[in-house]
C-alpha cells in the first residue's frame, strides 16, 4: 500500500466513523437525524430540548 | 430570578411565530391549525433568565383534546410565572373565550393582541386600554409577523411576573352562578391553594371529571358538590358546562361591543372571495388537482428537472466523477480505493444529491402553499371526501405534514381524539410520497417516461387513493371501527407568503436532505459497495459474484410477479427500508460498478435499460406504498404499540404488493402479454381488494341494532 492510498483511506475511514457517530448521536437524542428526510418541522426536537432543560 | 413565560392561545393565532421572535428559535410554523403538537421551550433572546414555553393551540382549557390536556396540565400543575395569552385581534369573540379561562387560573396574564396590523388595515378599531380595564390584566398590541410591539410585550410580561400581579377577577357570570361558585369554593377551601380555588370551583360546576379526580374528594365532599351542581342545573334547566359556556359568551359579547368597532359590515373580504371559488363544492377538487399538477410540473418536469439534468449530466457525469477518478489515479491510489470513492461514494451519494434541485423547487412551492393559507383549505376540502369513507378531514393534517417526512406526520396523528381515526391515520400517512420518495419518482419519470409530470401527479394521487381505500378496509375491522371525529378547522385569511418563512422552511428541509445524504446514505453506500465488491470469502470479485448478488438473487423471485425480479431492484428496495433515498444510492453504486459505466455516465440510462415502463411503474408503486423506512416504523410503534405496528407493516407490505401486482399483470394483459399464472394471482389480489372494500360493515350493523333496541 503506497502513502497516497494510506492517507486517503484514513480520511475515508474517519469520514465513515464520523457519519456513524452522527447517526448514533441523533438517534440517541431522538432528534431530527432520525428522519431519513426531515421536513424541518422539528417536532422531534422536543425530547432533546426537554432533556436539556 | 428565573421567569417561566407560557405562550397560550387559539390555534393559528401566531404563538410559534412570536416564540421564534422572542427566542431566536426556528420552530416550524404553518398557516394552518395544529402545527404545534407538544409544548416547546426556549430562552428569551438577550435574557436567559426568561424561559418561554410555546403551548399547543387550544380553544379552551377543557380536557377534550390532547393539546388541551398538554396546555392545561402545564398551566395548572407547573404554574408558570406569567401567561402571555396570544389573541388573534381579527377574531376577538372567539379568542377571548380562552382568555376568560386563563384569567381564572390565578397566574398573572398579559394579553398580546396579535395581528393588530390586519385590524388597522381593515379599518377596524380595538380600544386596548379599555380591554385591559375590563379584563383586569395588561393588554399589548403586537404583530408577531412584522415584529411590532415585541419589546413592550416582553417588558410588560416581565414586570407583571416580577410583581406577581394576578389578574383582577371581574364579574363574568351572573349573580346566580356566582352564588353556586361560592358554595363549591367553601367546600374546597383548604383542599387547594387559594389562587386555584375559583378555577376548581368553576370546573366542578361544569362537571369536569378530570378536575374532580385531581382533587381526590372524600365521599361527603363529593355528595355536597354533586347536590350543589344538581341544584345549579335544575335552576337553569341545562347542564353545568353549557350554562357556564353560555355565560362566558354573553360576557365576551359585551366586552367586544364595548372595546371594538368594525369599519365594514357584512362585506366579503378578499379571503372570502377567494374561498368562494377555491372551496366551492364543485370546483374545489379540480382546483386542488390543478394546483398539485402545477407544483409537480414546475418541480419535477421543468424548472427543477432542468437543474437536476445539469447537476447529473454536467456536474457529476462530466466534472466530478472523471475528475476524482483521474486525480486518484494520478496520486497513485490503489484500484480498490478508486473504485470505493468513485463508484461507491460519489455515484451512490451523488445519485441522491443529484435530485436536490428538484427537491428545493418542490419545497419552495409547498412552503408557499402552506404559508399563504391554501393547505388549510385542502384539509377542509378533503374532509368532505374523507367523511364519505369513514375518515375525518383531521386525518389530512398529518398527511400534509407527511409530504415532508413521514415521521412528524405520524407523530401529528396523536392530535386526533378518536382512537380508531388516530390509528388509521398513523398507519396510512406514509402512503403519501414524502420528500425521500420524490427522488425515486423523479428517477422513474426521468429515466423511463421522458420527465412526464403525470408520473409524479399519479404518485401523489395514488397515495391519496390508497389512504381512502385503506380507510374503508380498516374501518370494517373490529379494532378500527368507530364514527369519524367531527372536524372543525379555522380557515386563516390568505396572505402573501413571507420570504423569510419560505426560505427558512425550504432551507431547513434541503439541509436535512443533504445531512442525510452525508450520514445514512453515505454509510449505506459504503456498505453496498463492500457487499457488491467482495464474495463470502472476502475476496475482491466482480459484481456478478458478490455477496450482494447472492443475497439479492435468493429473494428476488418474490418480486418476479411484479415485473422487476432482478436482484439489483430487489436490493434497492430492501435498502430503501433504511432510508428511501437509498433506493437511488443503491442504483448509483450498483450501476457505477457495472462494466458499462467506465465512462462515468449517470445512472438514468442503466435504470432505463433494466426496466420496461410498466415494470418501472410497478416498482414505483411498490416502493411508494410498502412499509416506510425504519425511523417511520419506529414512529408508528410509538403511536400503535408493538402489535399494532407489526399489523401496520404487514398490511402495508401486502397492500403494496397487491397493488403493484395488479398494475403490472393487468398492464401486461392489456398490452397483449397473455394470461399467465401471475395474472391469475393478480385477479385473486384484485378480488381480495374489492371484497375488503365492499364487504358489509358488521360493526356498523351491530351498532344500528343496539341503537334500535334501546
Amino acid at each position: 500500500m503506497n502513502a497516497a492510498t494510506a492517507v486517503i483511506a484514513l480520511i475515508v475511514v474517519f469520514c465513515l466513523a464520523y457519519a456513524v457517530y452522527n447517526i448514533m448521536k441523533t438517534r440517541k437524542n431522538g432528534g431530527c437525524g432520525s428522519c431519513p428526510s426531515c421536513s424541518g418541522c422539528r417536532v422531534c426536537k422536543i425530547e432533546e430540548e426537554n432533556k436539556k432543560n | 430570578m428565573v421567569i417561566r413565560l407560557a405562550l397560550a392561545g387559539n390555534p393559528n393565532c401566531g404563538k410559534t411565530t412570536l416564540f421564534n421572535n422572542l427566542t431566536g428559535a426556528s420552530q416550524h410554523t404553518g398557516n394552518w391549525p395544529g402545527v404545534t403538537v407538544e409544548k416547546k421551550e426556549g430562552k428569551l433572546r438577550g435574557n436567559k433568565d426568561v424561559i418561554i414555553t410555546d403551548l399547543p393551540g387550544i380553544y379552551s382549557l377543557s380536557p377534550y383534546s390532547p393539546e388541551e390536556v398538554v396546555a392545561r396540565d402545564y398551566l395548572i400543575k407547573d404554574r408558570p410565572e406569567i401567561i402571555v395569552n396570544v389573541v388573534d385581534s381579527t377574531n376577538l369573540d372567539r379568542n377571548l373565550y380562552l382568555t376568560t379561562q386563563l384569567l381564572e387560573t390565578g397566574i398573572p396574564v398579559v394579553v398580546a393582541l396579535n395581528m393588530i396590523d390586519v385590524v388597522e388595515k381593515n379599518g377596524d378599531k380595538i380600544d386596548s386600554k379599555k380591554l385591559s380595564e375590563i379584563l383586569g390584566c395588561g393588554v399589548v398590541e403586537i404583530s408577531a409577523l412584522k415584529k411590532k410591539g415585541m419589546d413592550e410585550l416582553i417588558s410588560t410580561a416581565i414586570n407583571t411576573a416580577k410583581i406577581k400581579q394576578a389578574p383582577v377577577i371581574k364579574e363574568i357570570f351572573s349573580n346566580k352562578t356566582e352564588k353556586f361558585i361560592l358554595e363549591i369554593s367553601s367546600v374546597l377551601k383548604g383542599k387547594v391553594e387559594d389562587c386555584l380555588l375559583r378555577w376548581y370551583s368553576i370546573k366542578l360546576l361544569e362537571n369536569d371529571e378530570k378536575a374532580a379526580e385531581e382533587l381526590r374528594l372524600n365521599s361527603q365532599e363529593k355528595s355536597i358538590i354533586s347536590e350543589t351542581v344538581q341544584r345549579f342545573e335544575s335552576e337553569f334547566d341545562d347542564d353545568g358546562e353549557s350554562i357556564v359556556t353560555n355565560e362566558r359568551y354573553n360576557h365576551i359579547a359585551s366586552v367586544v361591543k364595548e372595546t371594538s368597532k368594525k369599519a365594514k359590515k357584512e362585506k366579503l373580504n378578499t379571503s372570502d372571495k377567494i374561498d368562494r371559488i377555491v372551496t366551492n363544492r364543485i370546483l374545489a377538487l379540480p382546483i386542488f388537482a390543478c394546483v398539485m399538477i402545477a407544483v409537480y410540473y414546475i418541480s419535477i418536469s421543468t424548472v427543477g428537472g432542468w437543474m437536476t439534468d445539469w447537476v447529473n449530466d454536467t456536474l457529476f457525469a462530466e466534472t466530478l466523477i472523471p475528475g476524482a477518478e483521474s486525480w486518484l489515479q494520478s496520486v497513485g491510489a490503489a484500484d480498490w480505493l478508486n473504485s470505493f470513492i468513485v463508484n461507491g461514494v460519489i455515484n451512490g451519494v451523488g445519485a441522491v444529491l443529484g435530485f436536490l434541485p428538484q427537491m428545493i423547487v418542490l419545497f419552495i412551492l409547498l412552503a408557499i402553499l402552506e404559508d399563504c393559507g391554501y393547505m388549510a383549505r385542502i384539509a377542509f376540502i378533503m374532509d368532505r371526501i374523507f367523511r364519505k369513507f369513514g375518515l375525518s378531514g383531521k386525518s389530512f393534517i398529518p398527511i400534509m405534514i407527511g409530504t415532508g417526512c413521514g415521521v412528524p406526520g405520524i407523530m401529528a396523528s396523536c392530535t386526533i381524539e378518536q382512537e380508531c381515526d388516530r390509528k388509521i391515520t398513523a398507519m396510512t400517512t406514509t402512503f403519501i410520497p414524502c420528500s425521500a420518495k420524490i427522488p425515486i419518482i423523479a428517477l422513474i419519470a426521468g429515466a423511463l417516461f421522458g420527465g412526464s409530470v403525470w408520473i409524479a401527479v399519479s404518485a401523489y394521487f395514488l397515495g391519496v387513493i390508497a389512504i381512502i381505500m385503506s380507510g374503508i378496509i380498516l374501518k370494517k375491522m373490529n379494532r378500527f371501527s368507530g364514527t369519524p371525529a367531527p372536524f372543525v378547522v379555522e380557515l386563516p385569511p390568505y396572505h402573501l407568503p413571507g420570504l423569510k418563512t419560505v426560505a427558512f422552511s425550504t432551507g431547513g428541509r434541503a439541509w436535512a436532505f443533504v445531512k442525510k445524504a452525508g450520514t445514512v446514505i453515505f454509510v449505506a453506500c459504503a456498505l453496498i459497495w463492500f457487499l457488491s465488491s467482495y464474495n463470502w470469502a472476502l475476496q475482491p470479485v466482480g459484481i456478478e459474484d458478490s455477496i450482494l448478488e447472492s443475497i439479492g438473487s435468493a429473494i428476488c423471485g418474490i418480486f418476479a410477479p411484479l415485473g422487476w425480479g432482478d436482484w439489483q431492484a430487489t436490493v434497492a428496495t430492501i435498502t430503501g427500508f433504511i432510508a428511501k433515498e437509498n433506493v437511488l444510492g443503491t442504483f448509483g453504486t450498483l450501476f457505477g460498478l457495472s462494466e458499462v459505466s467506465d465512462g462515468g455516465e449517470e445512472i438514468w440510462s442503466f435504470v432505463a435499460a433494466s426496466f420496461t415502463q410498466l415494470s418501472a411503474y410497478s416498482f414505483l408503486v411498490f416502493n411508494l406504498l410498502c412499509a416506510p423506512c425504519f425511523a417511520a416504523i419506529g414512529a408508528m410503534r410509538r403511536e400503535l404499540g408493538n402489535k399494532g405496528c407489526l399489523f401496520a407493516v404487514a398490511y402495508q407490505m401486502v397492500f403494496a404488493y397487491a397493488v403493484a401486482l395488479c398494475v403490472y399483470q393487468f398492464g401486461m394483459l392489456f398490452m397483449g402479454g397473455g394470461f399467465t399464472a401471475y395474472t391469475l394471482l393478480a385477479v385473486i389480489a384484485l378480488a381480495g381488494i374489492i371484497f375488503f372494500l365492499v364487504r358489509p360493515d358488521k360493526m356498523l350493523k351491530r351498532k344500528k341494532v343496539e341503537v334500535s333496541a334501546t
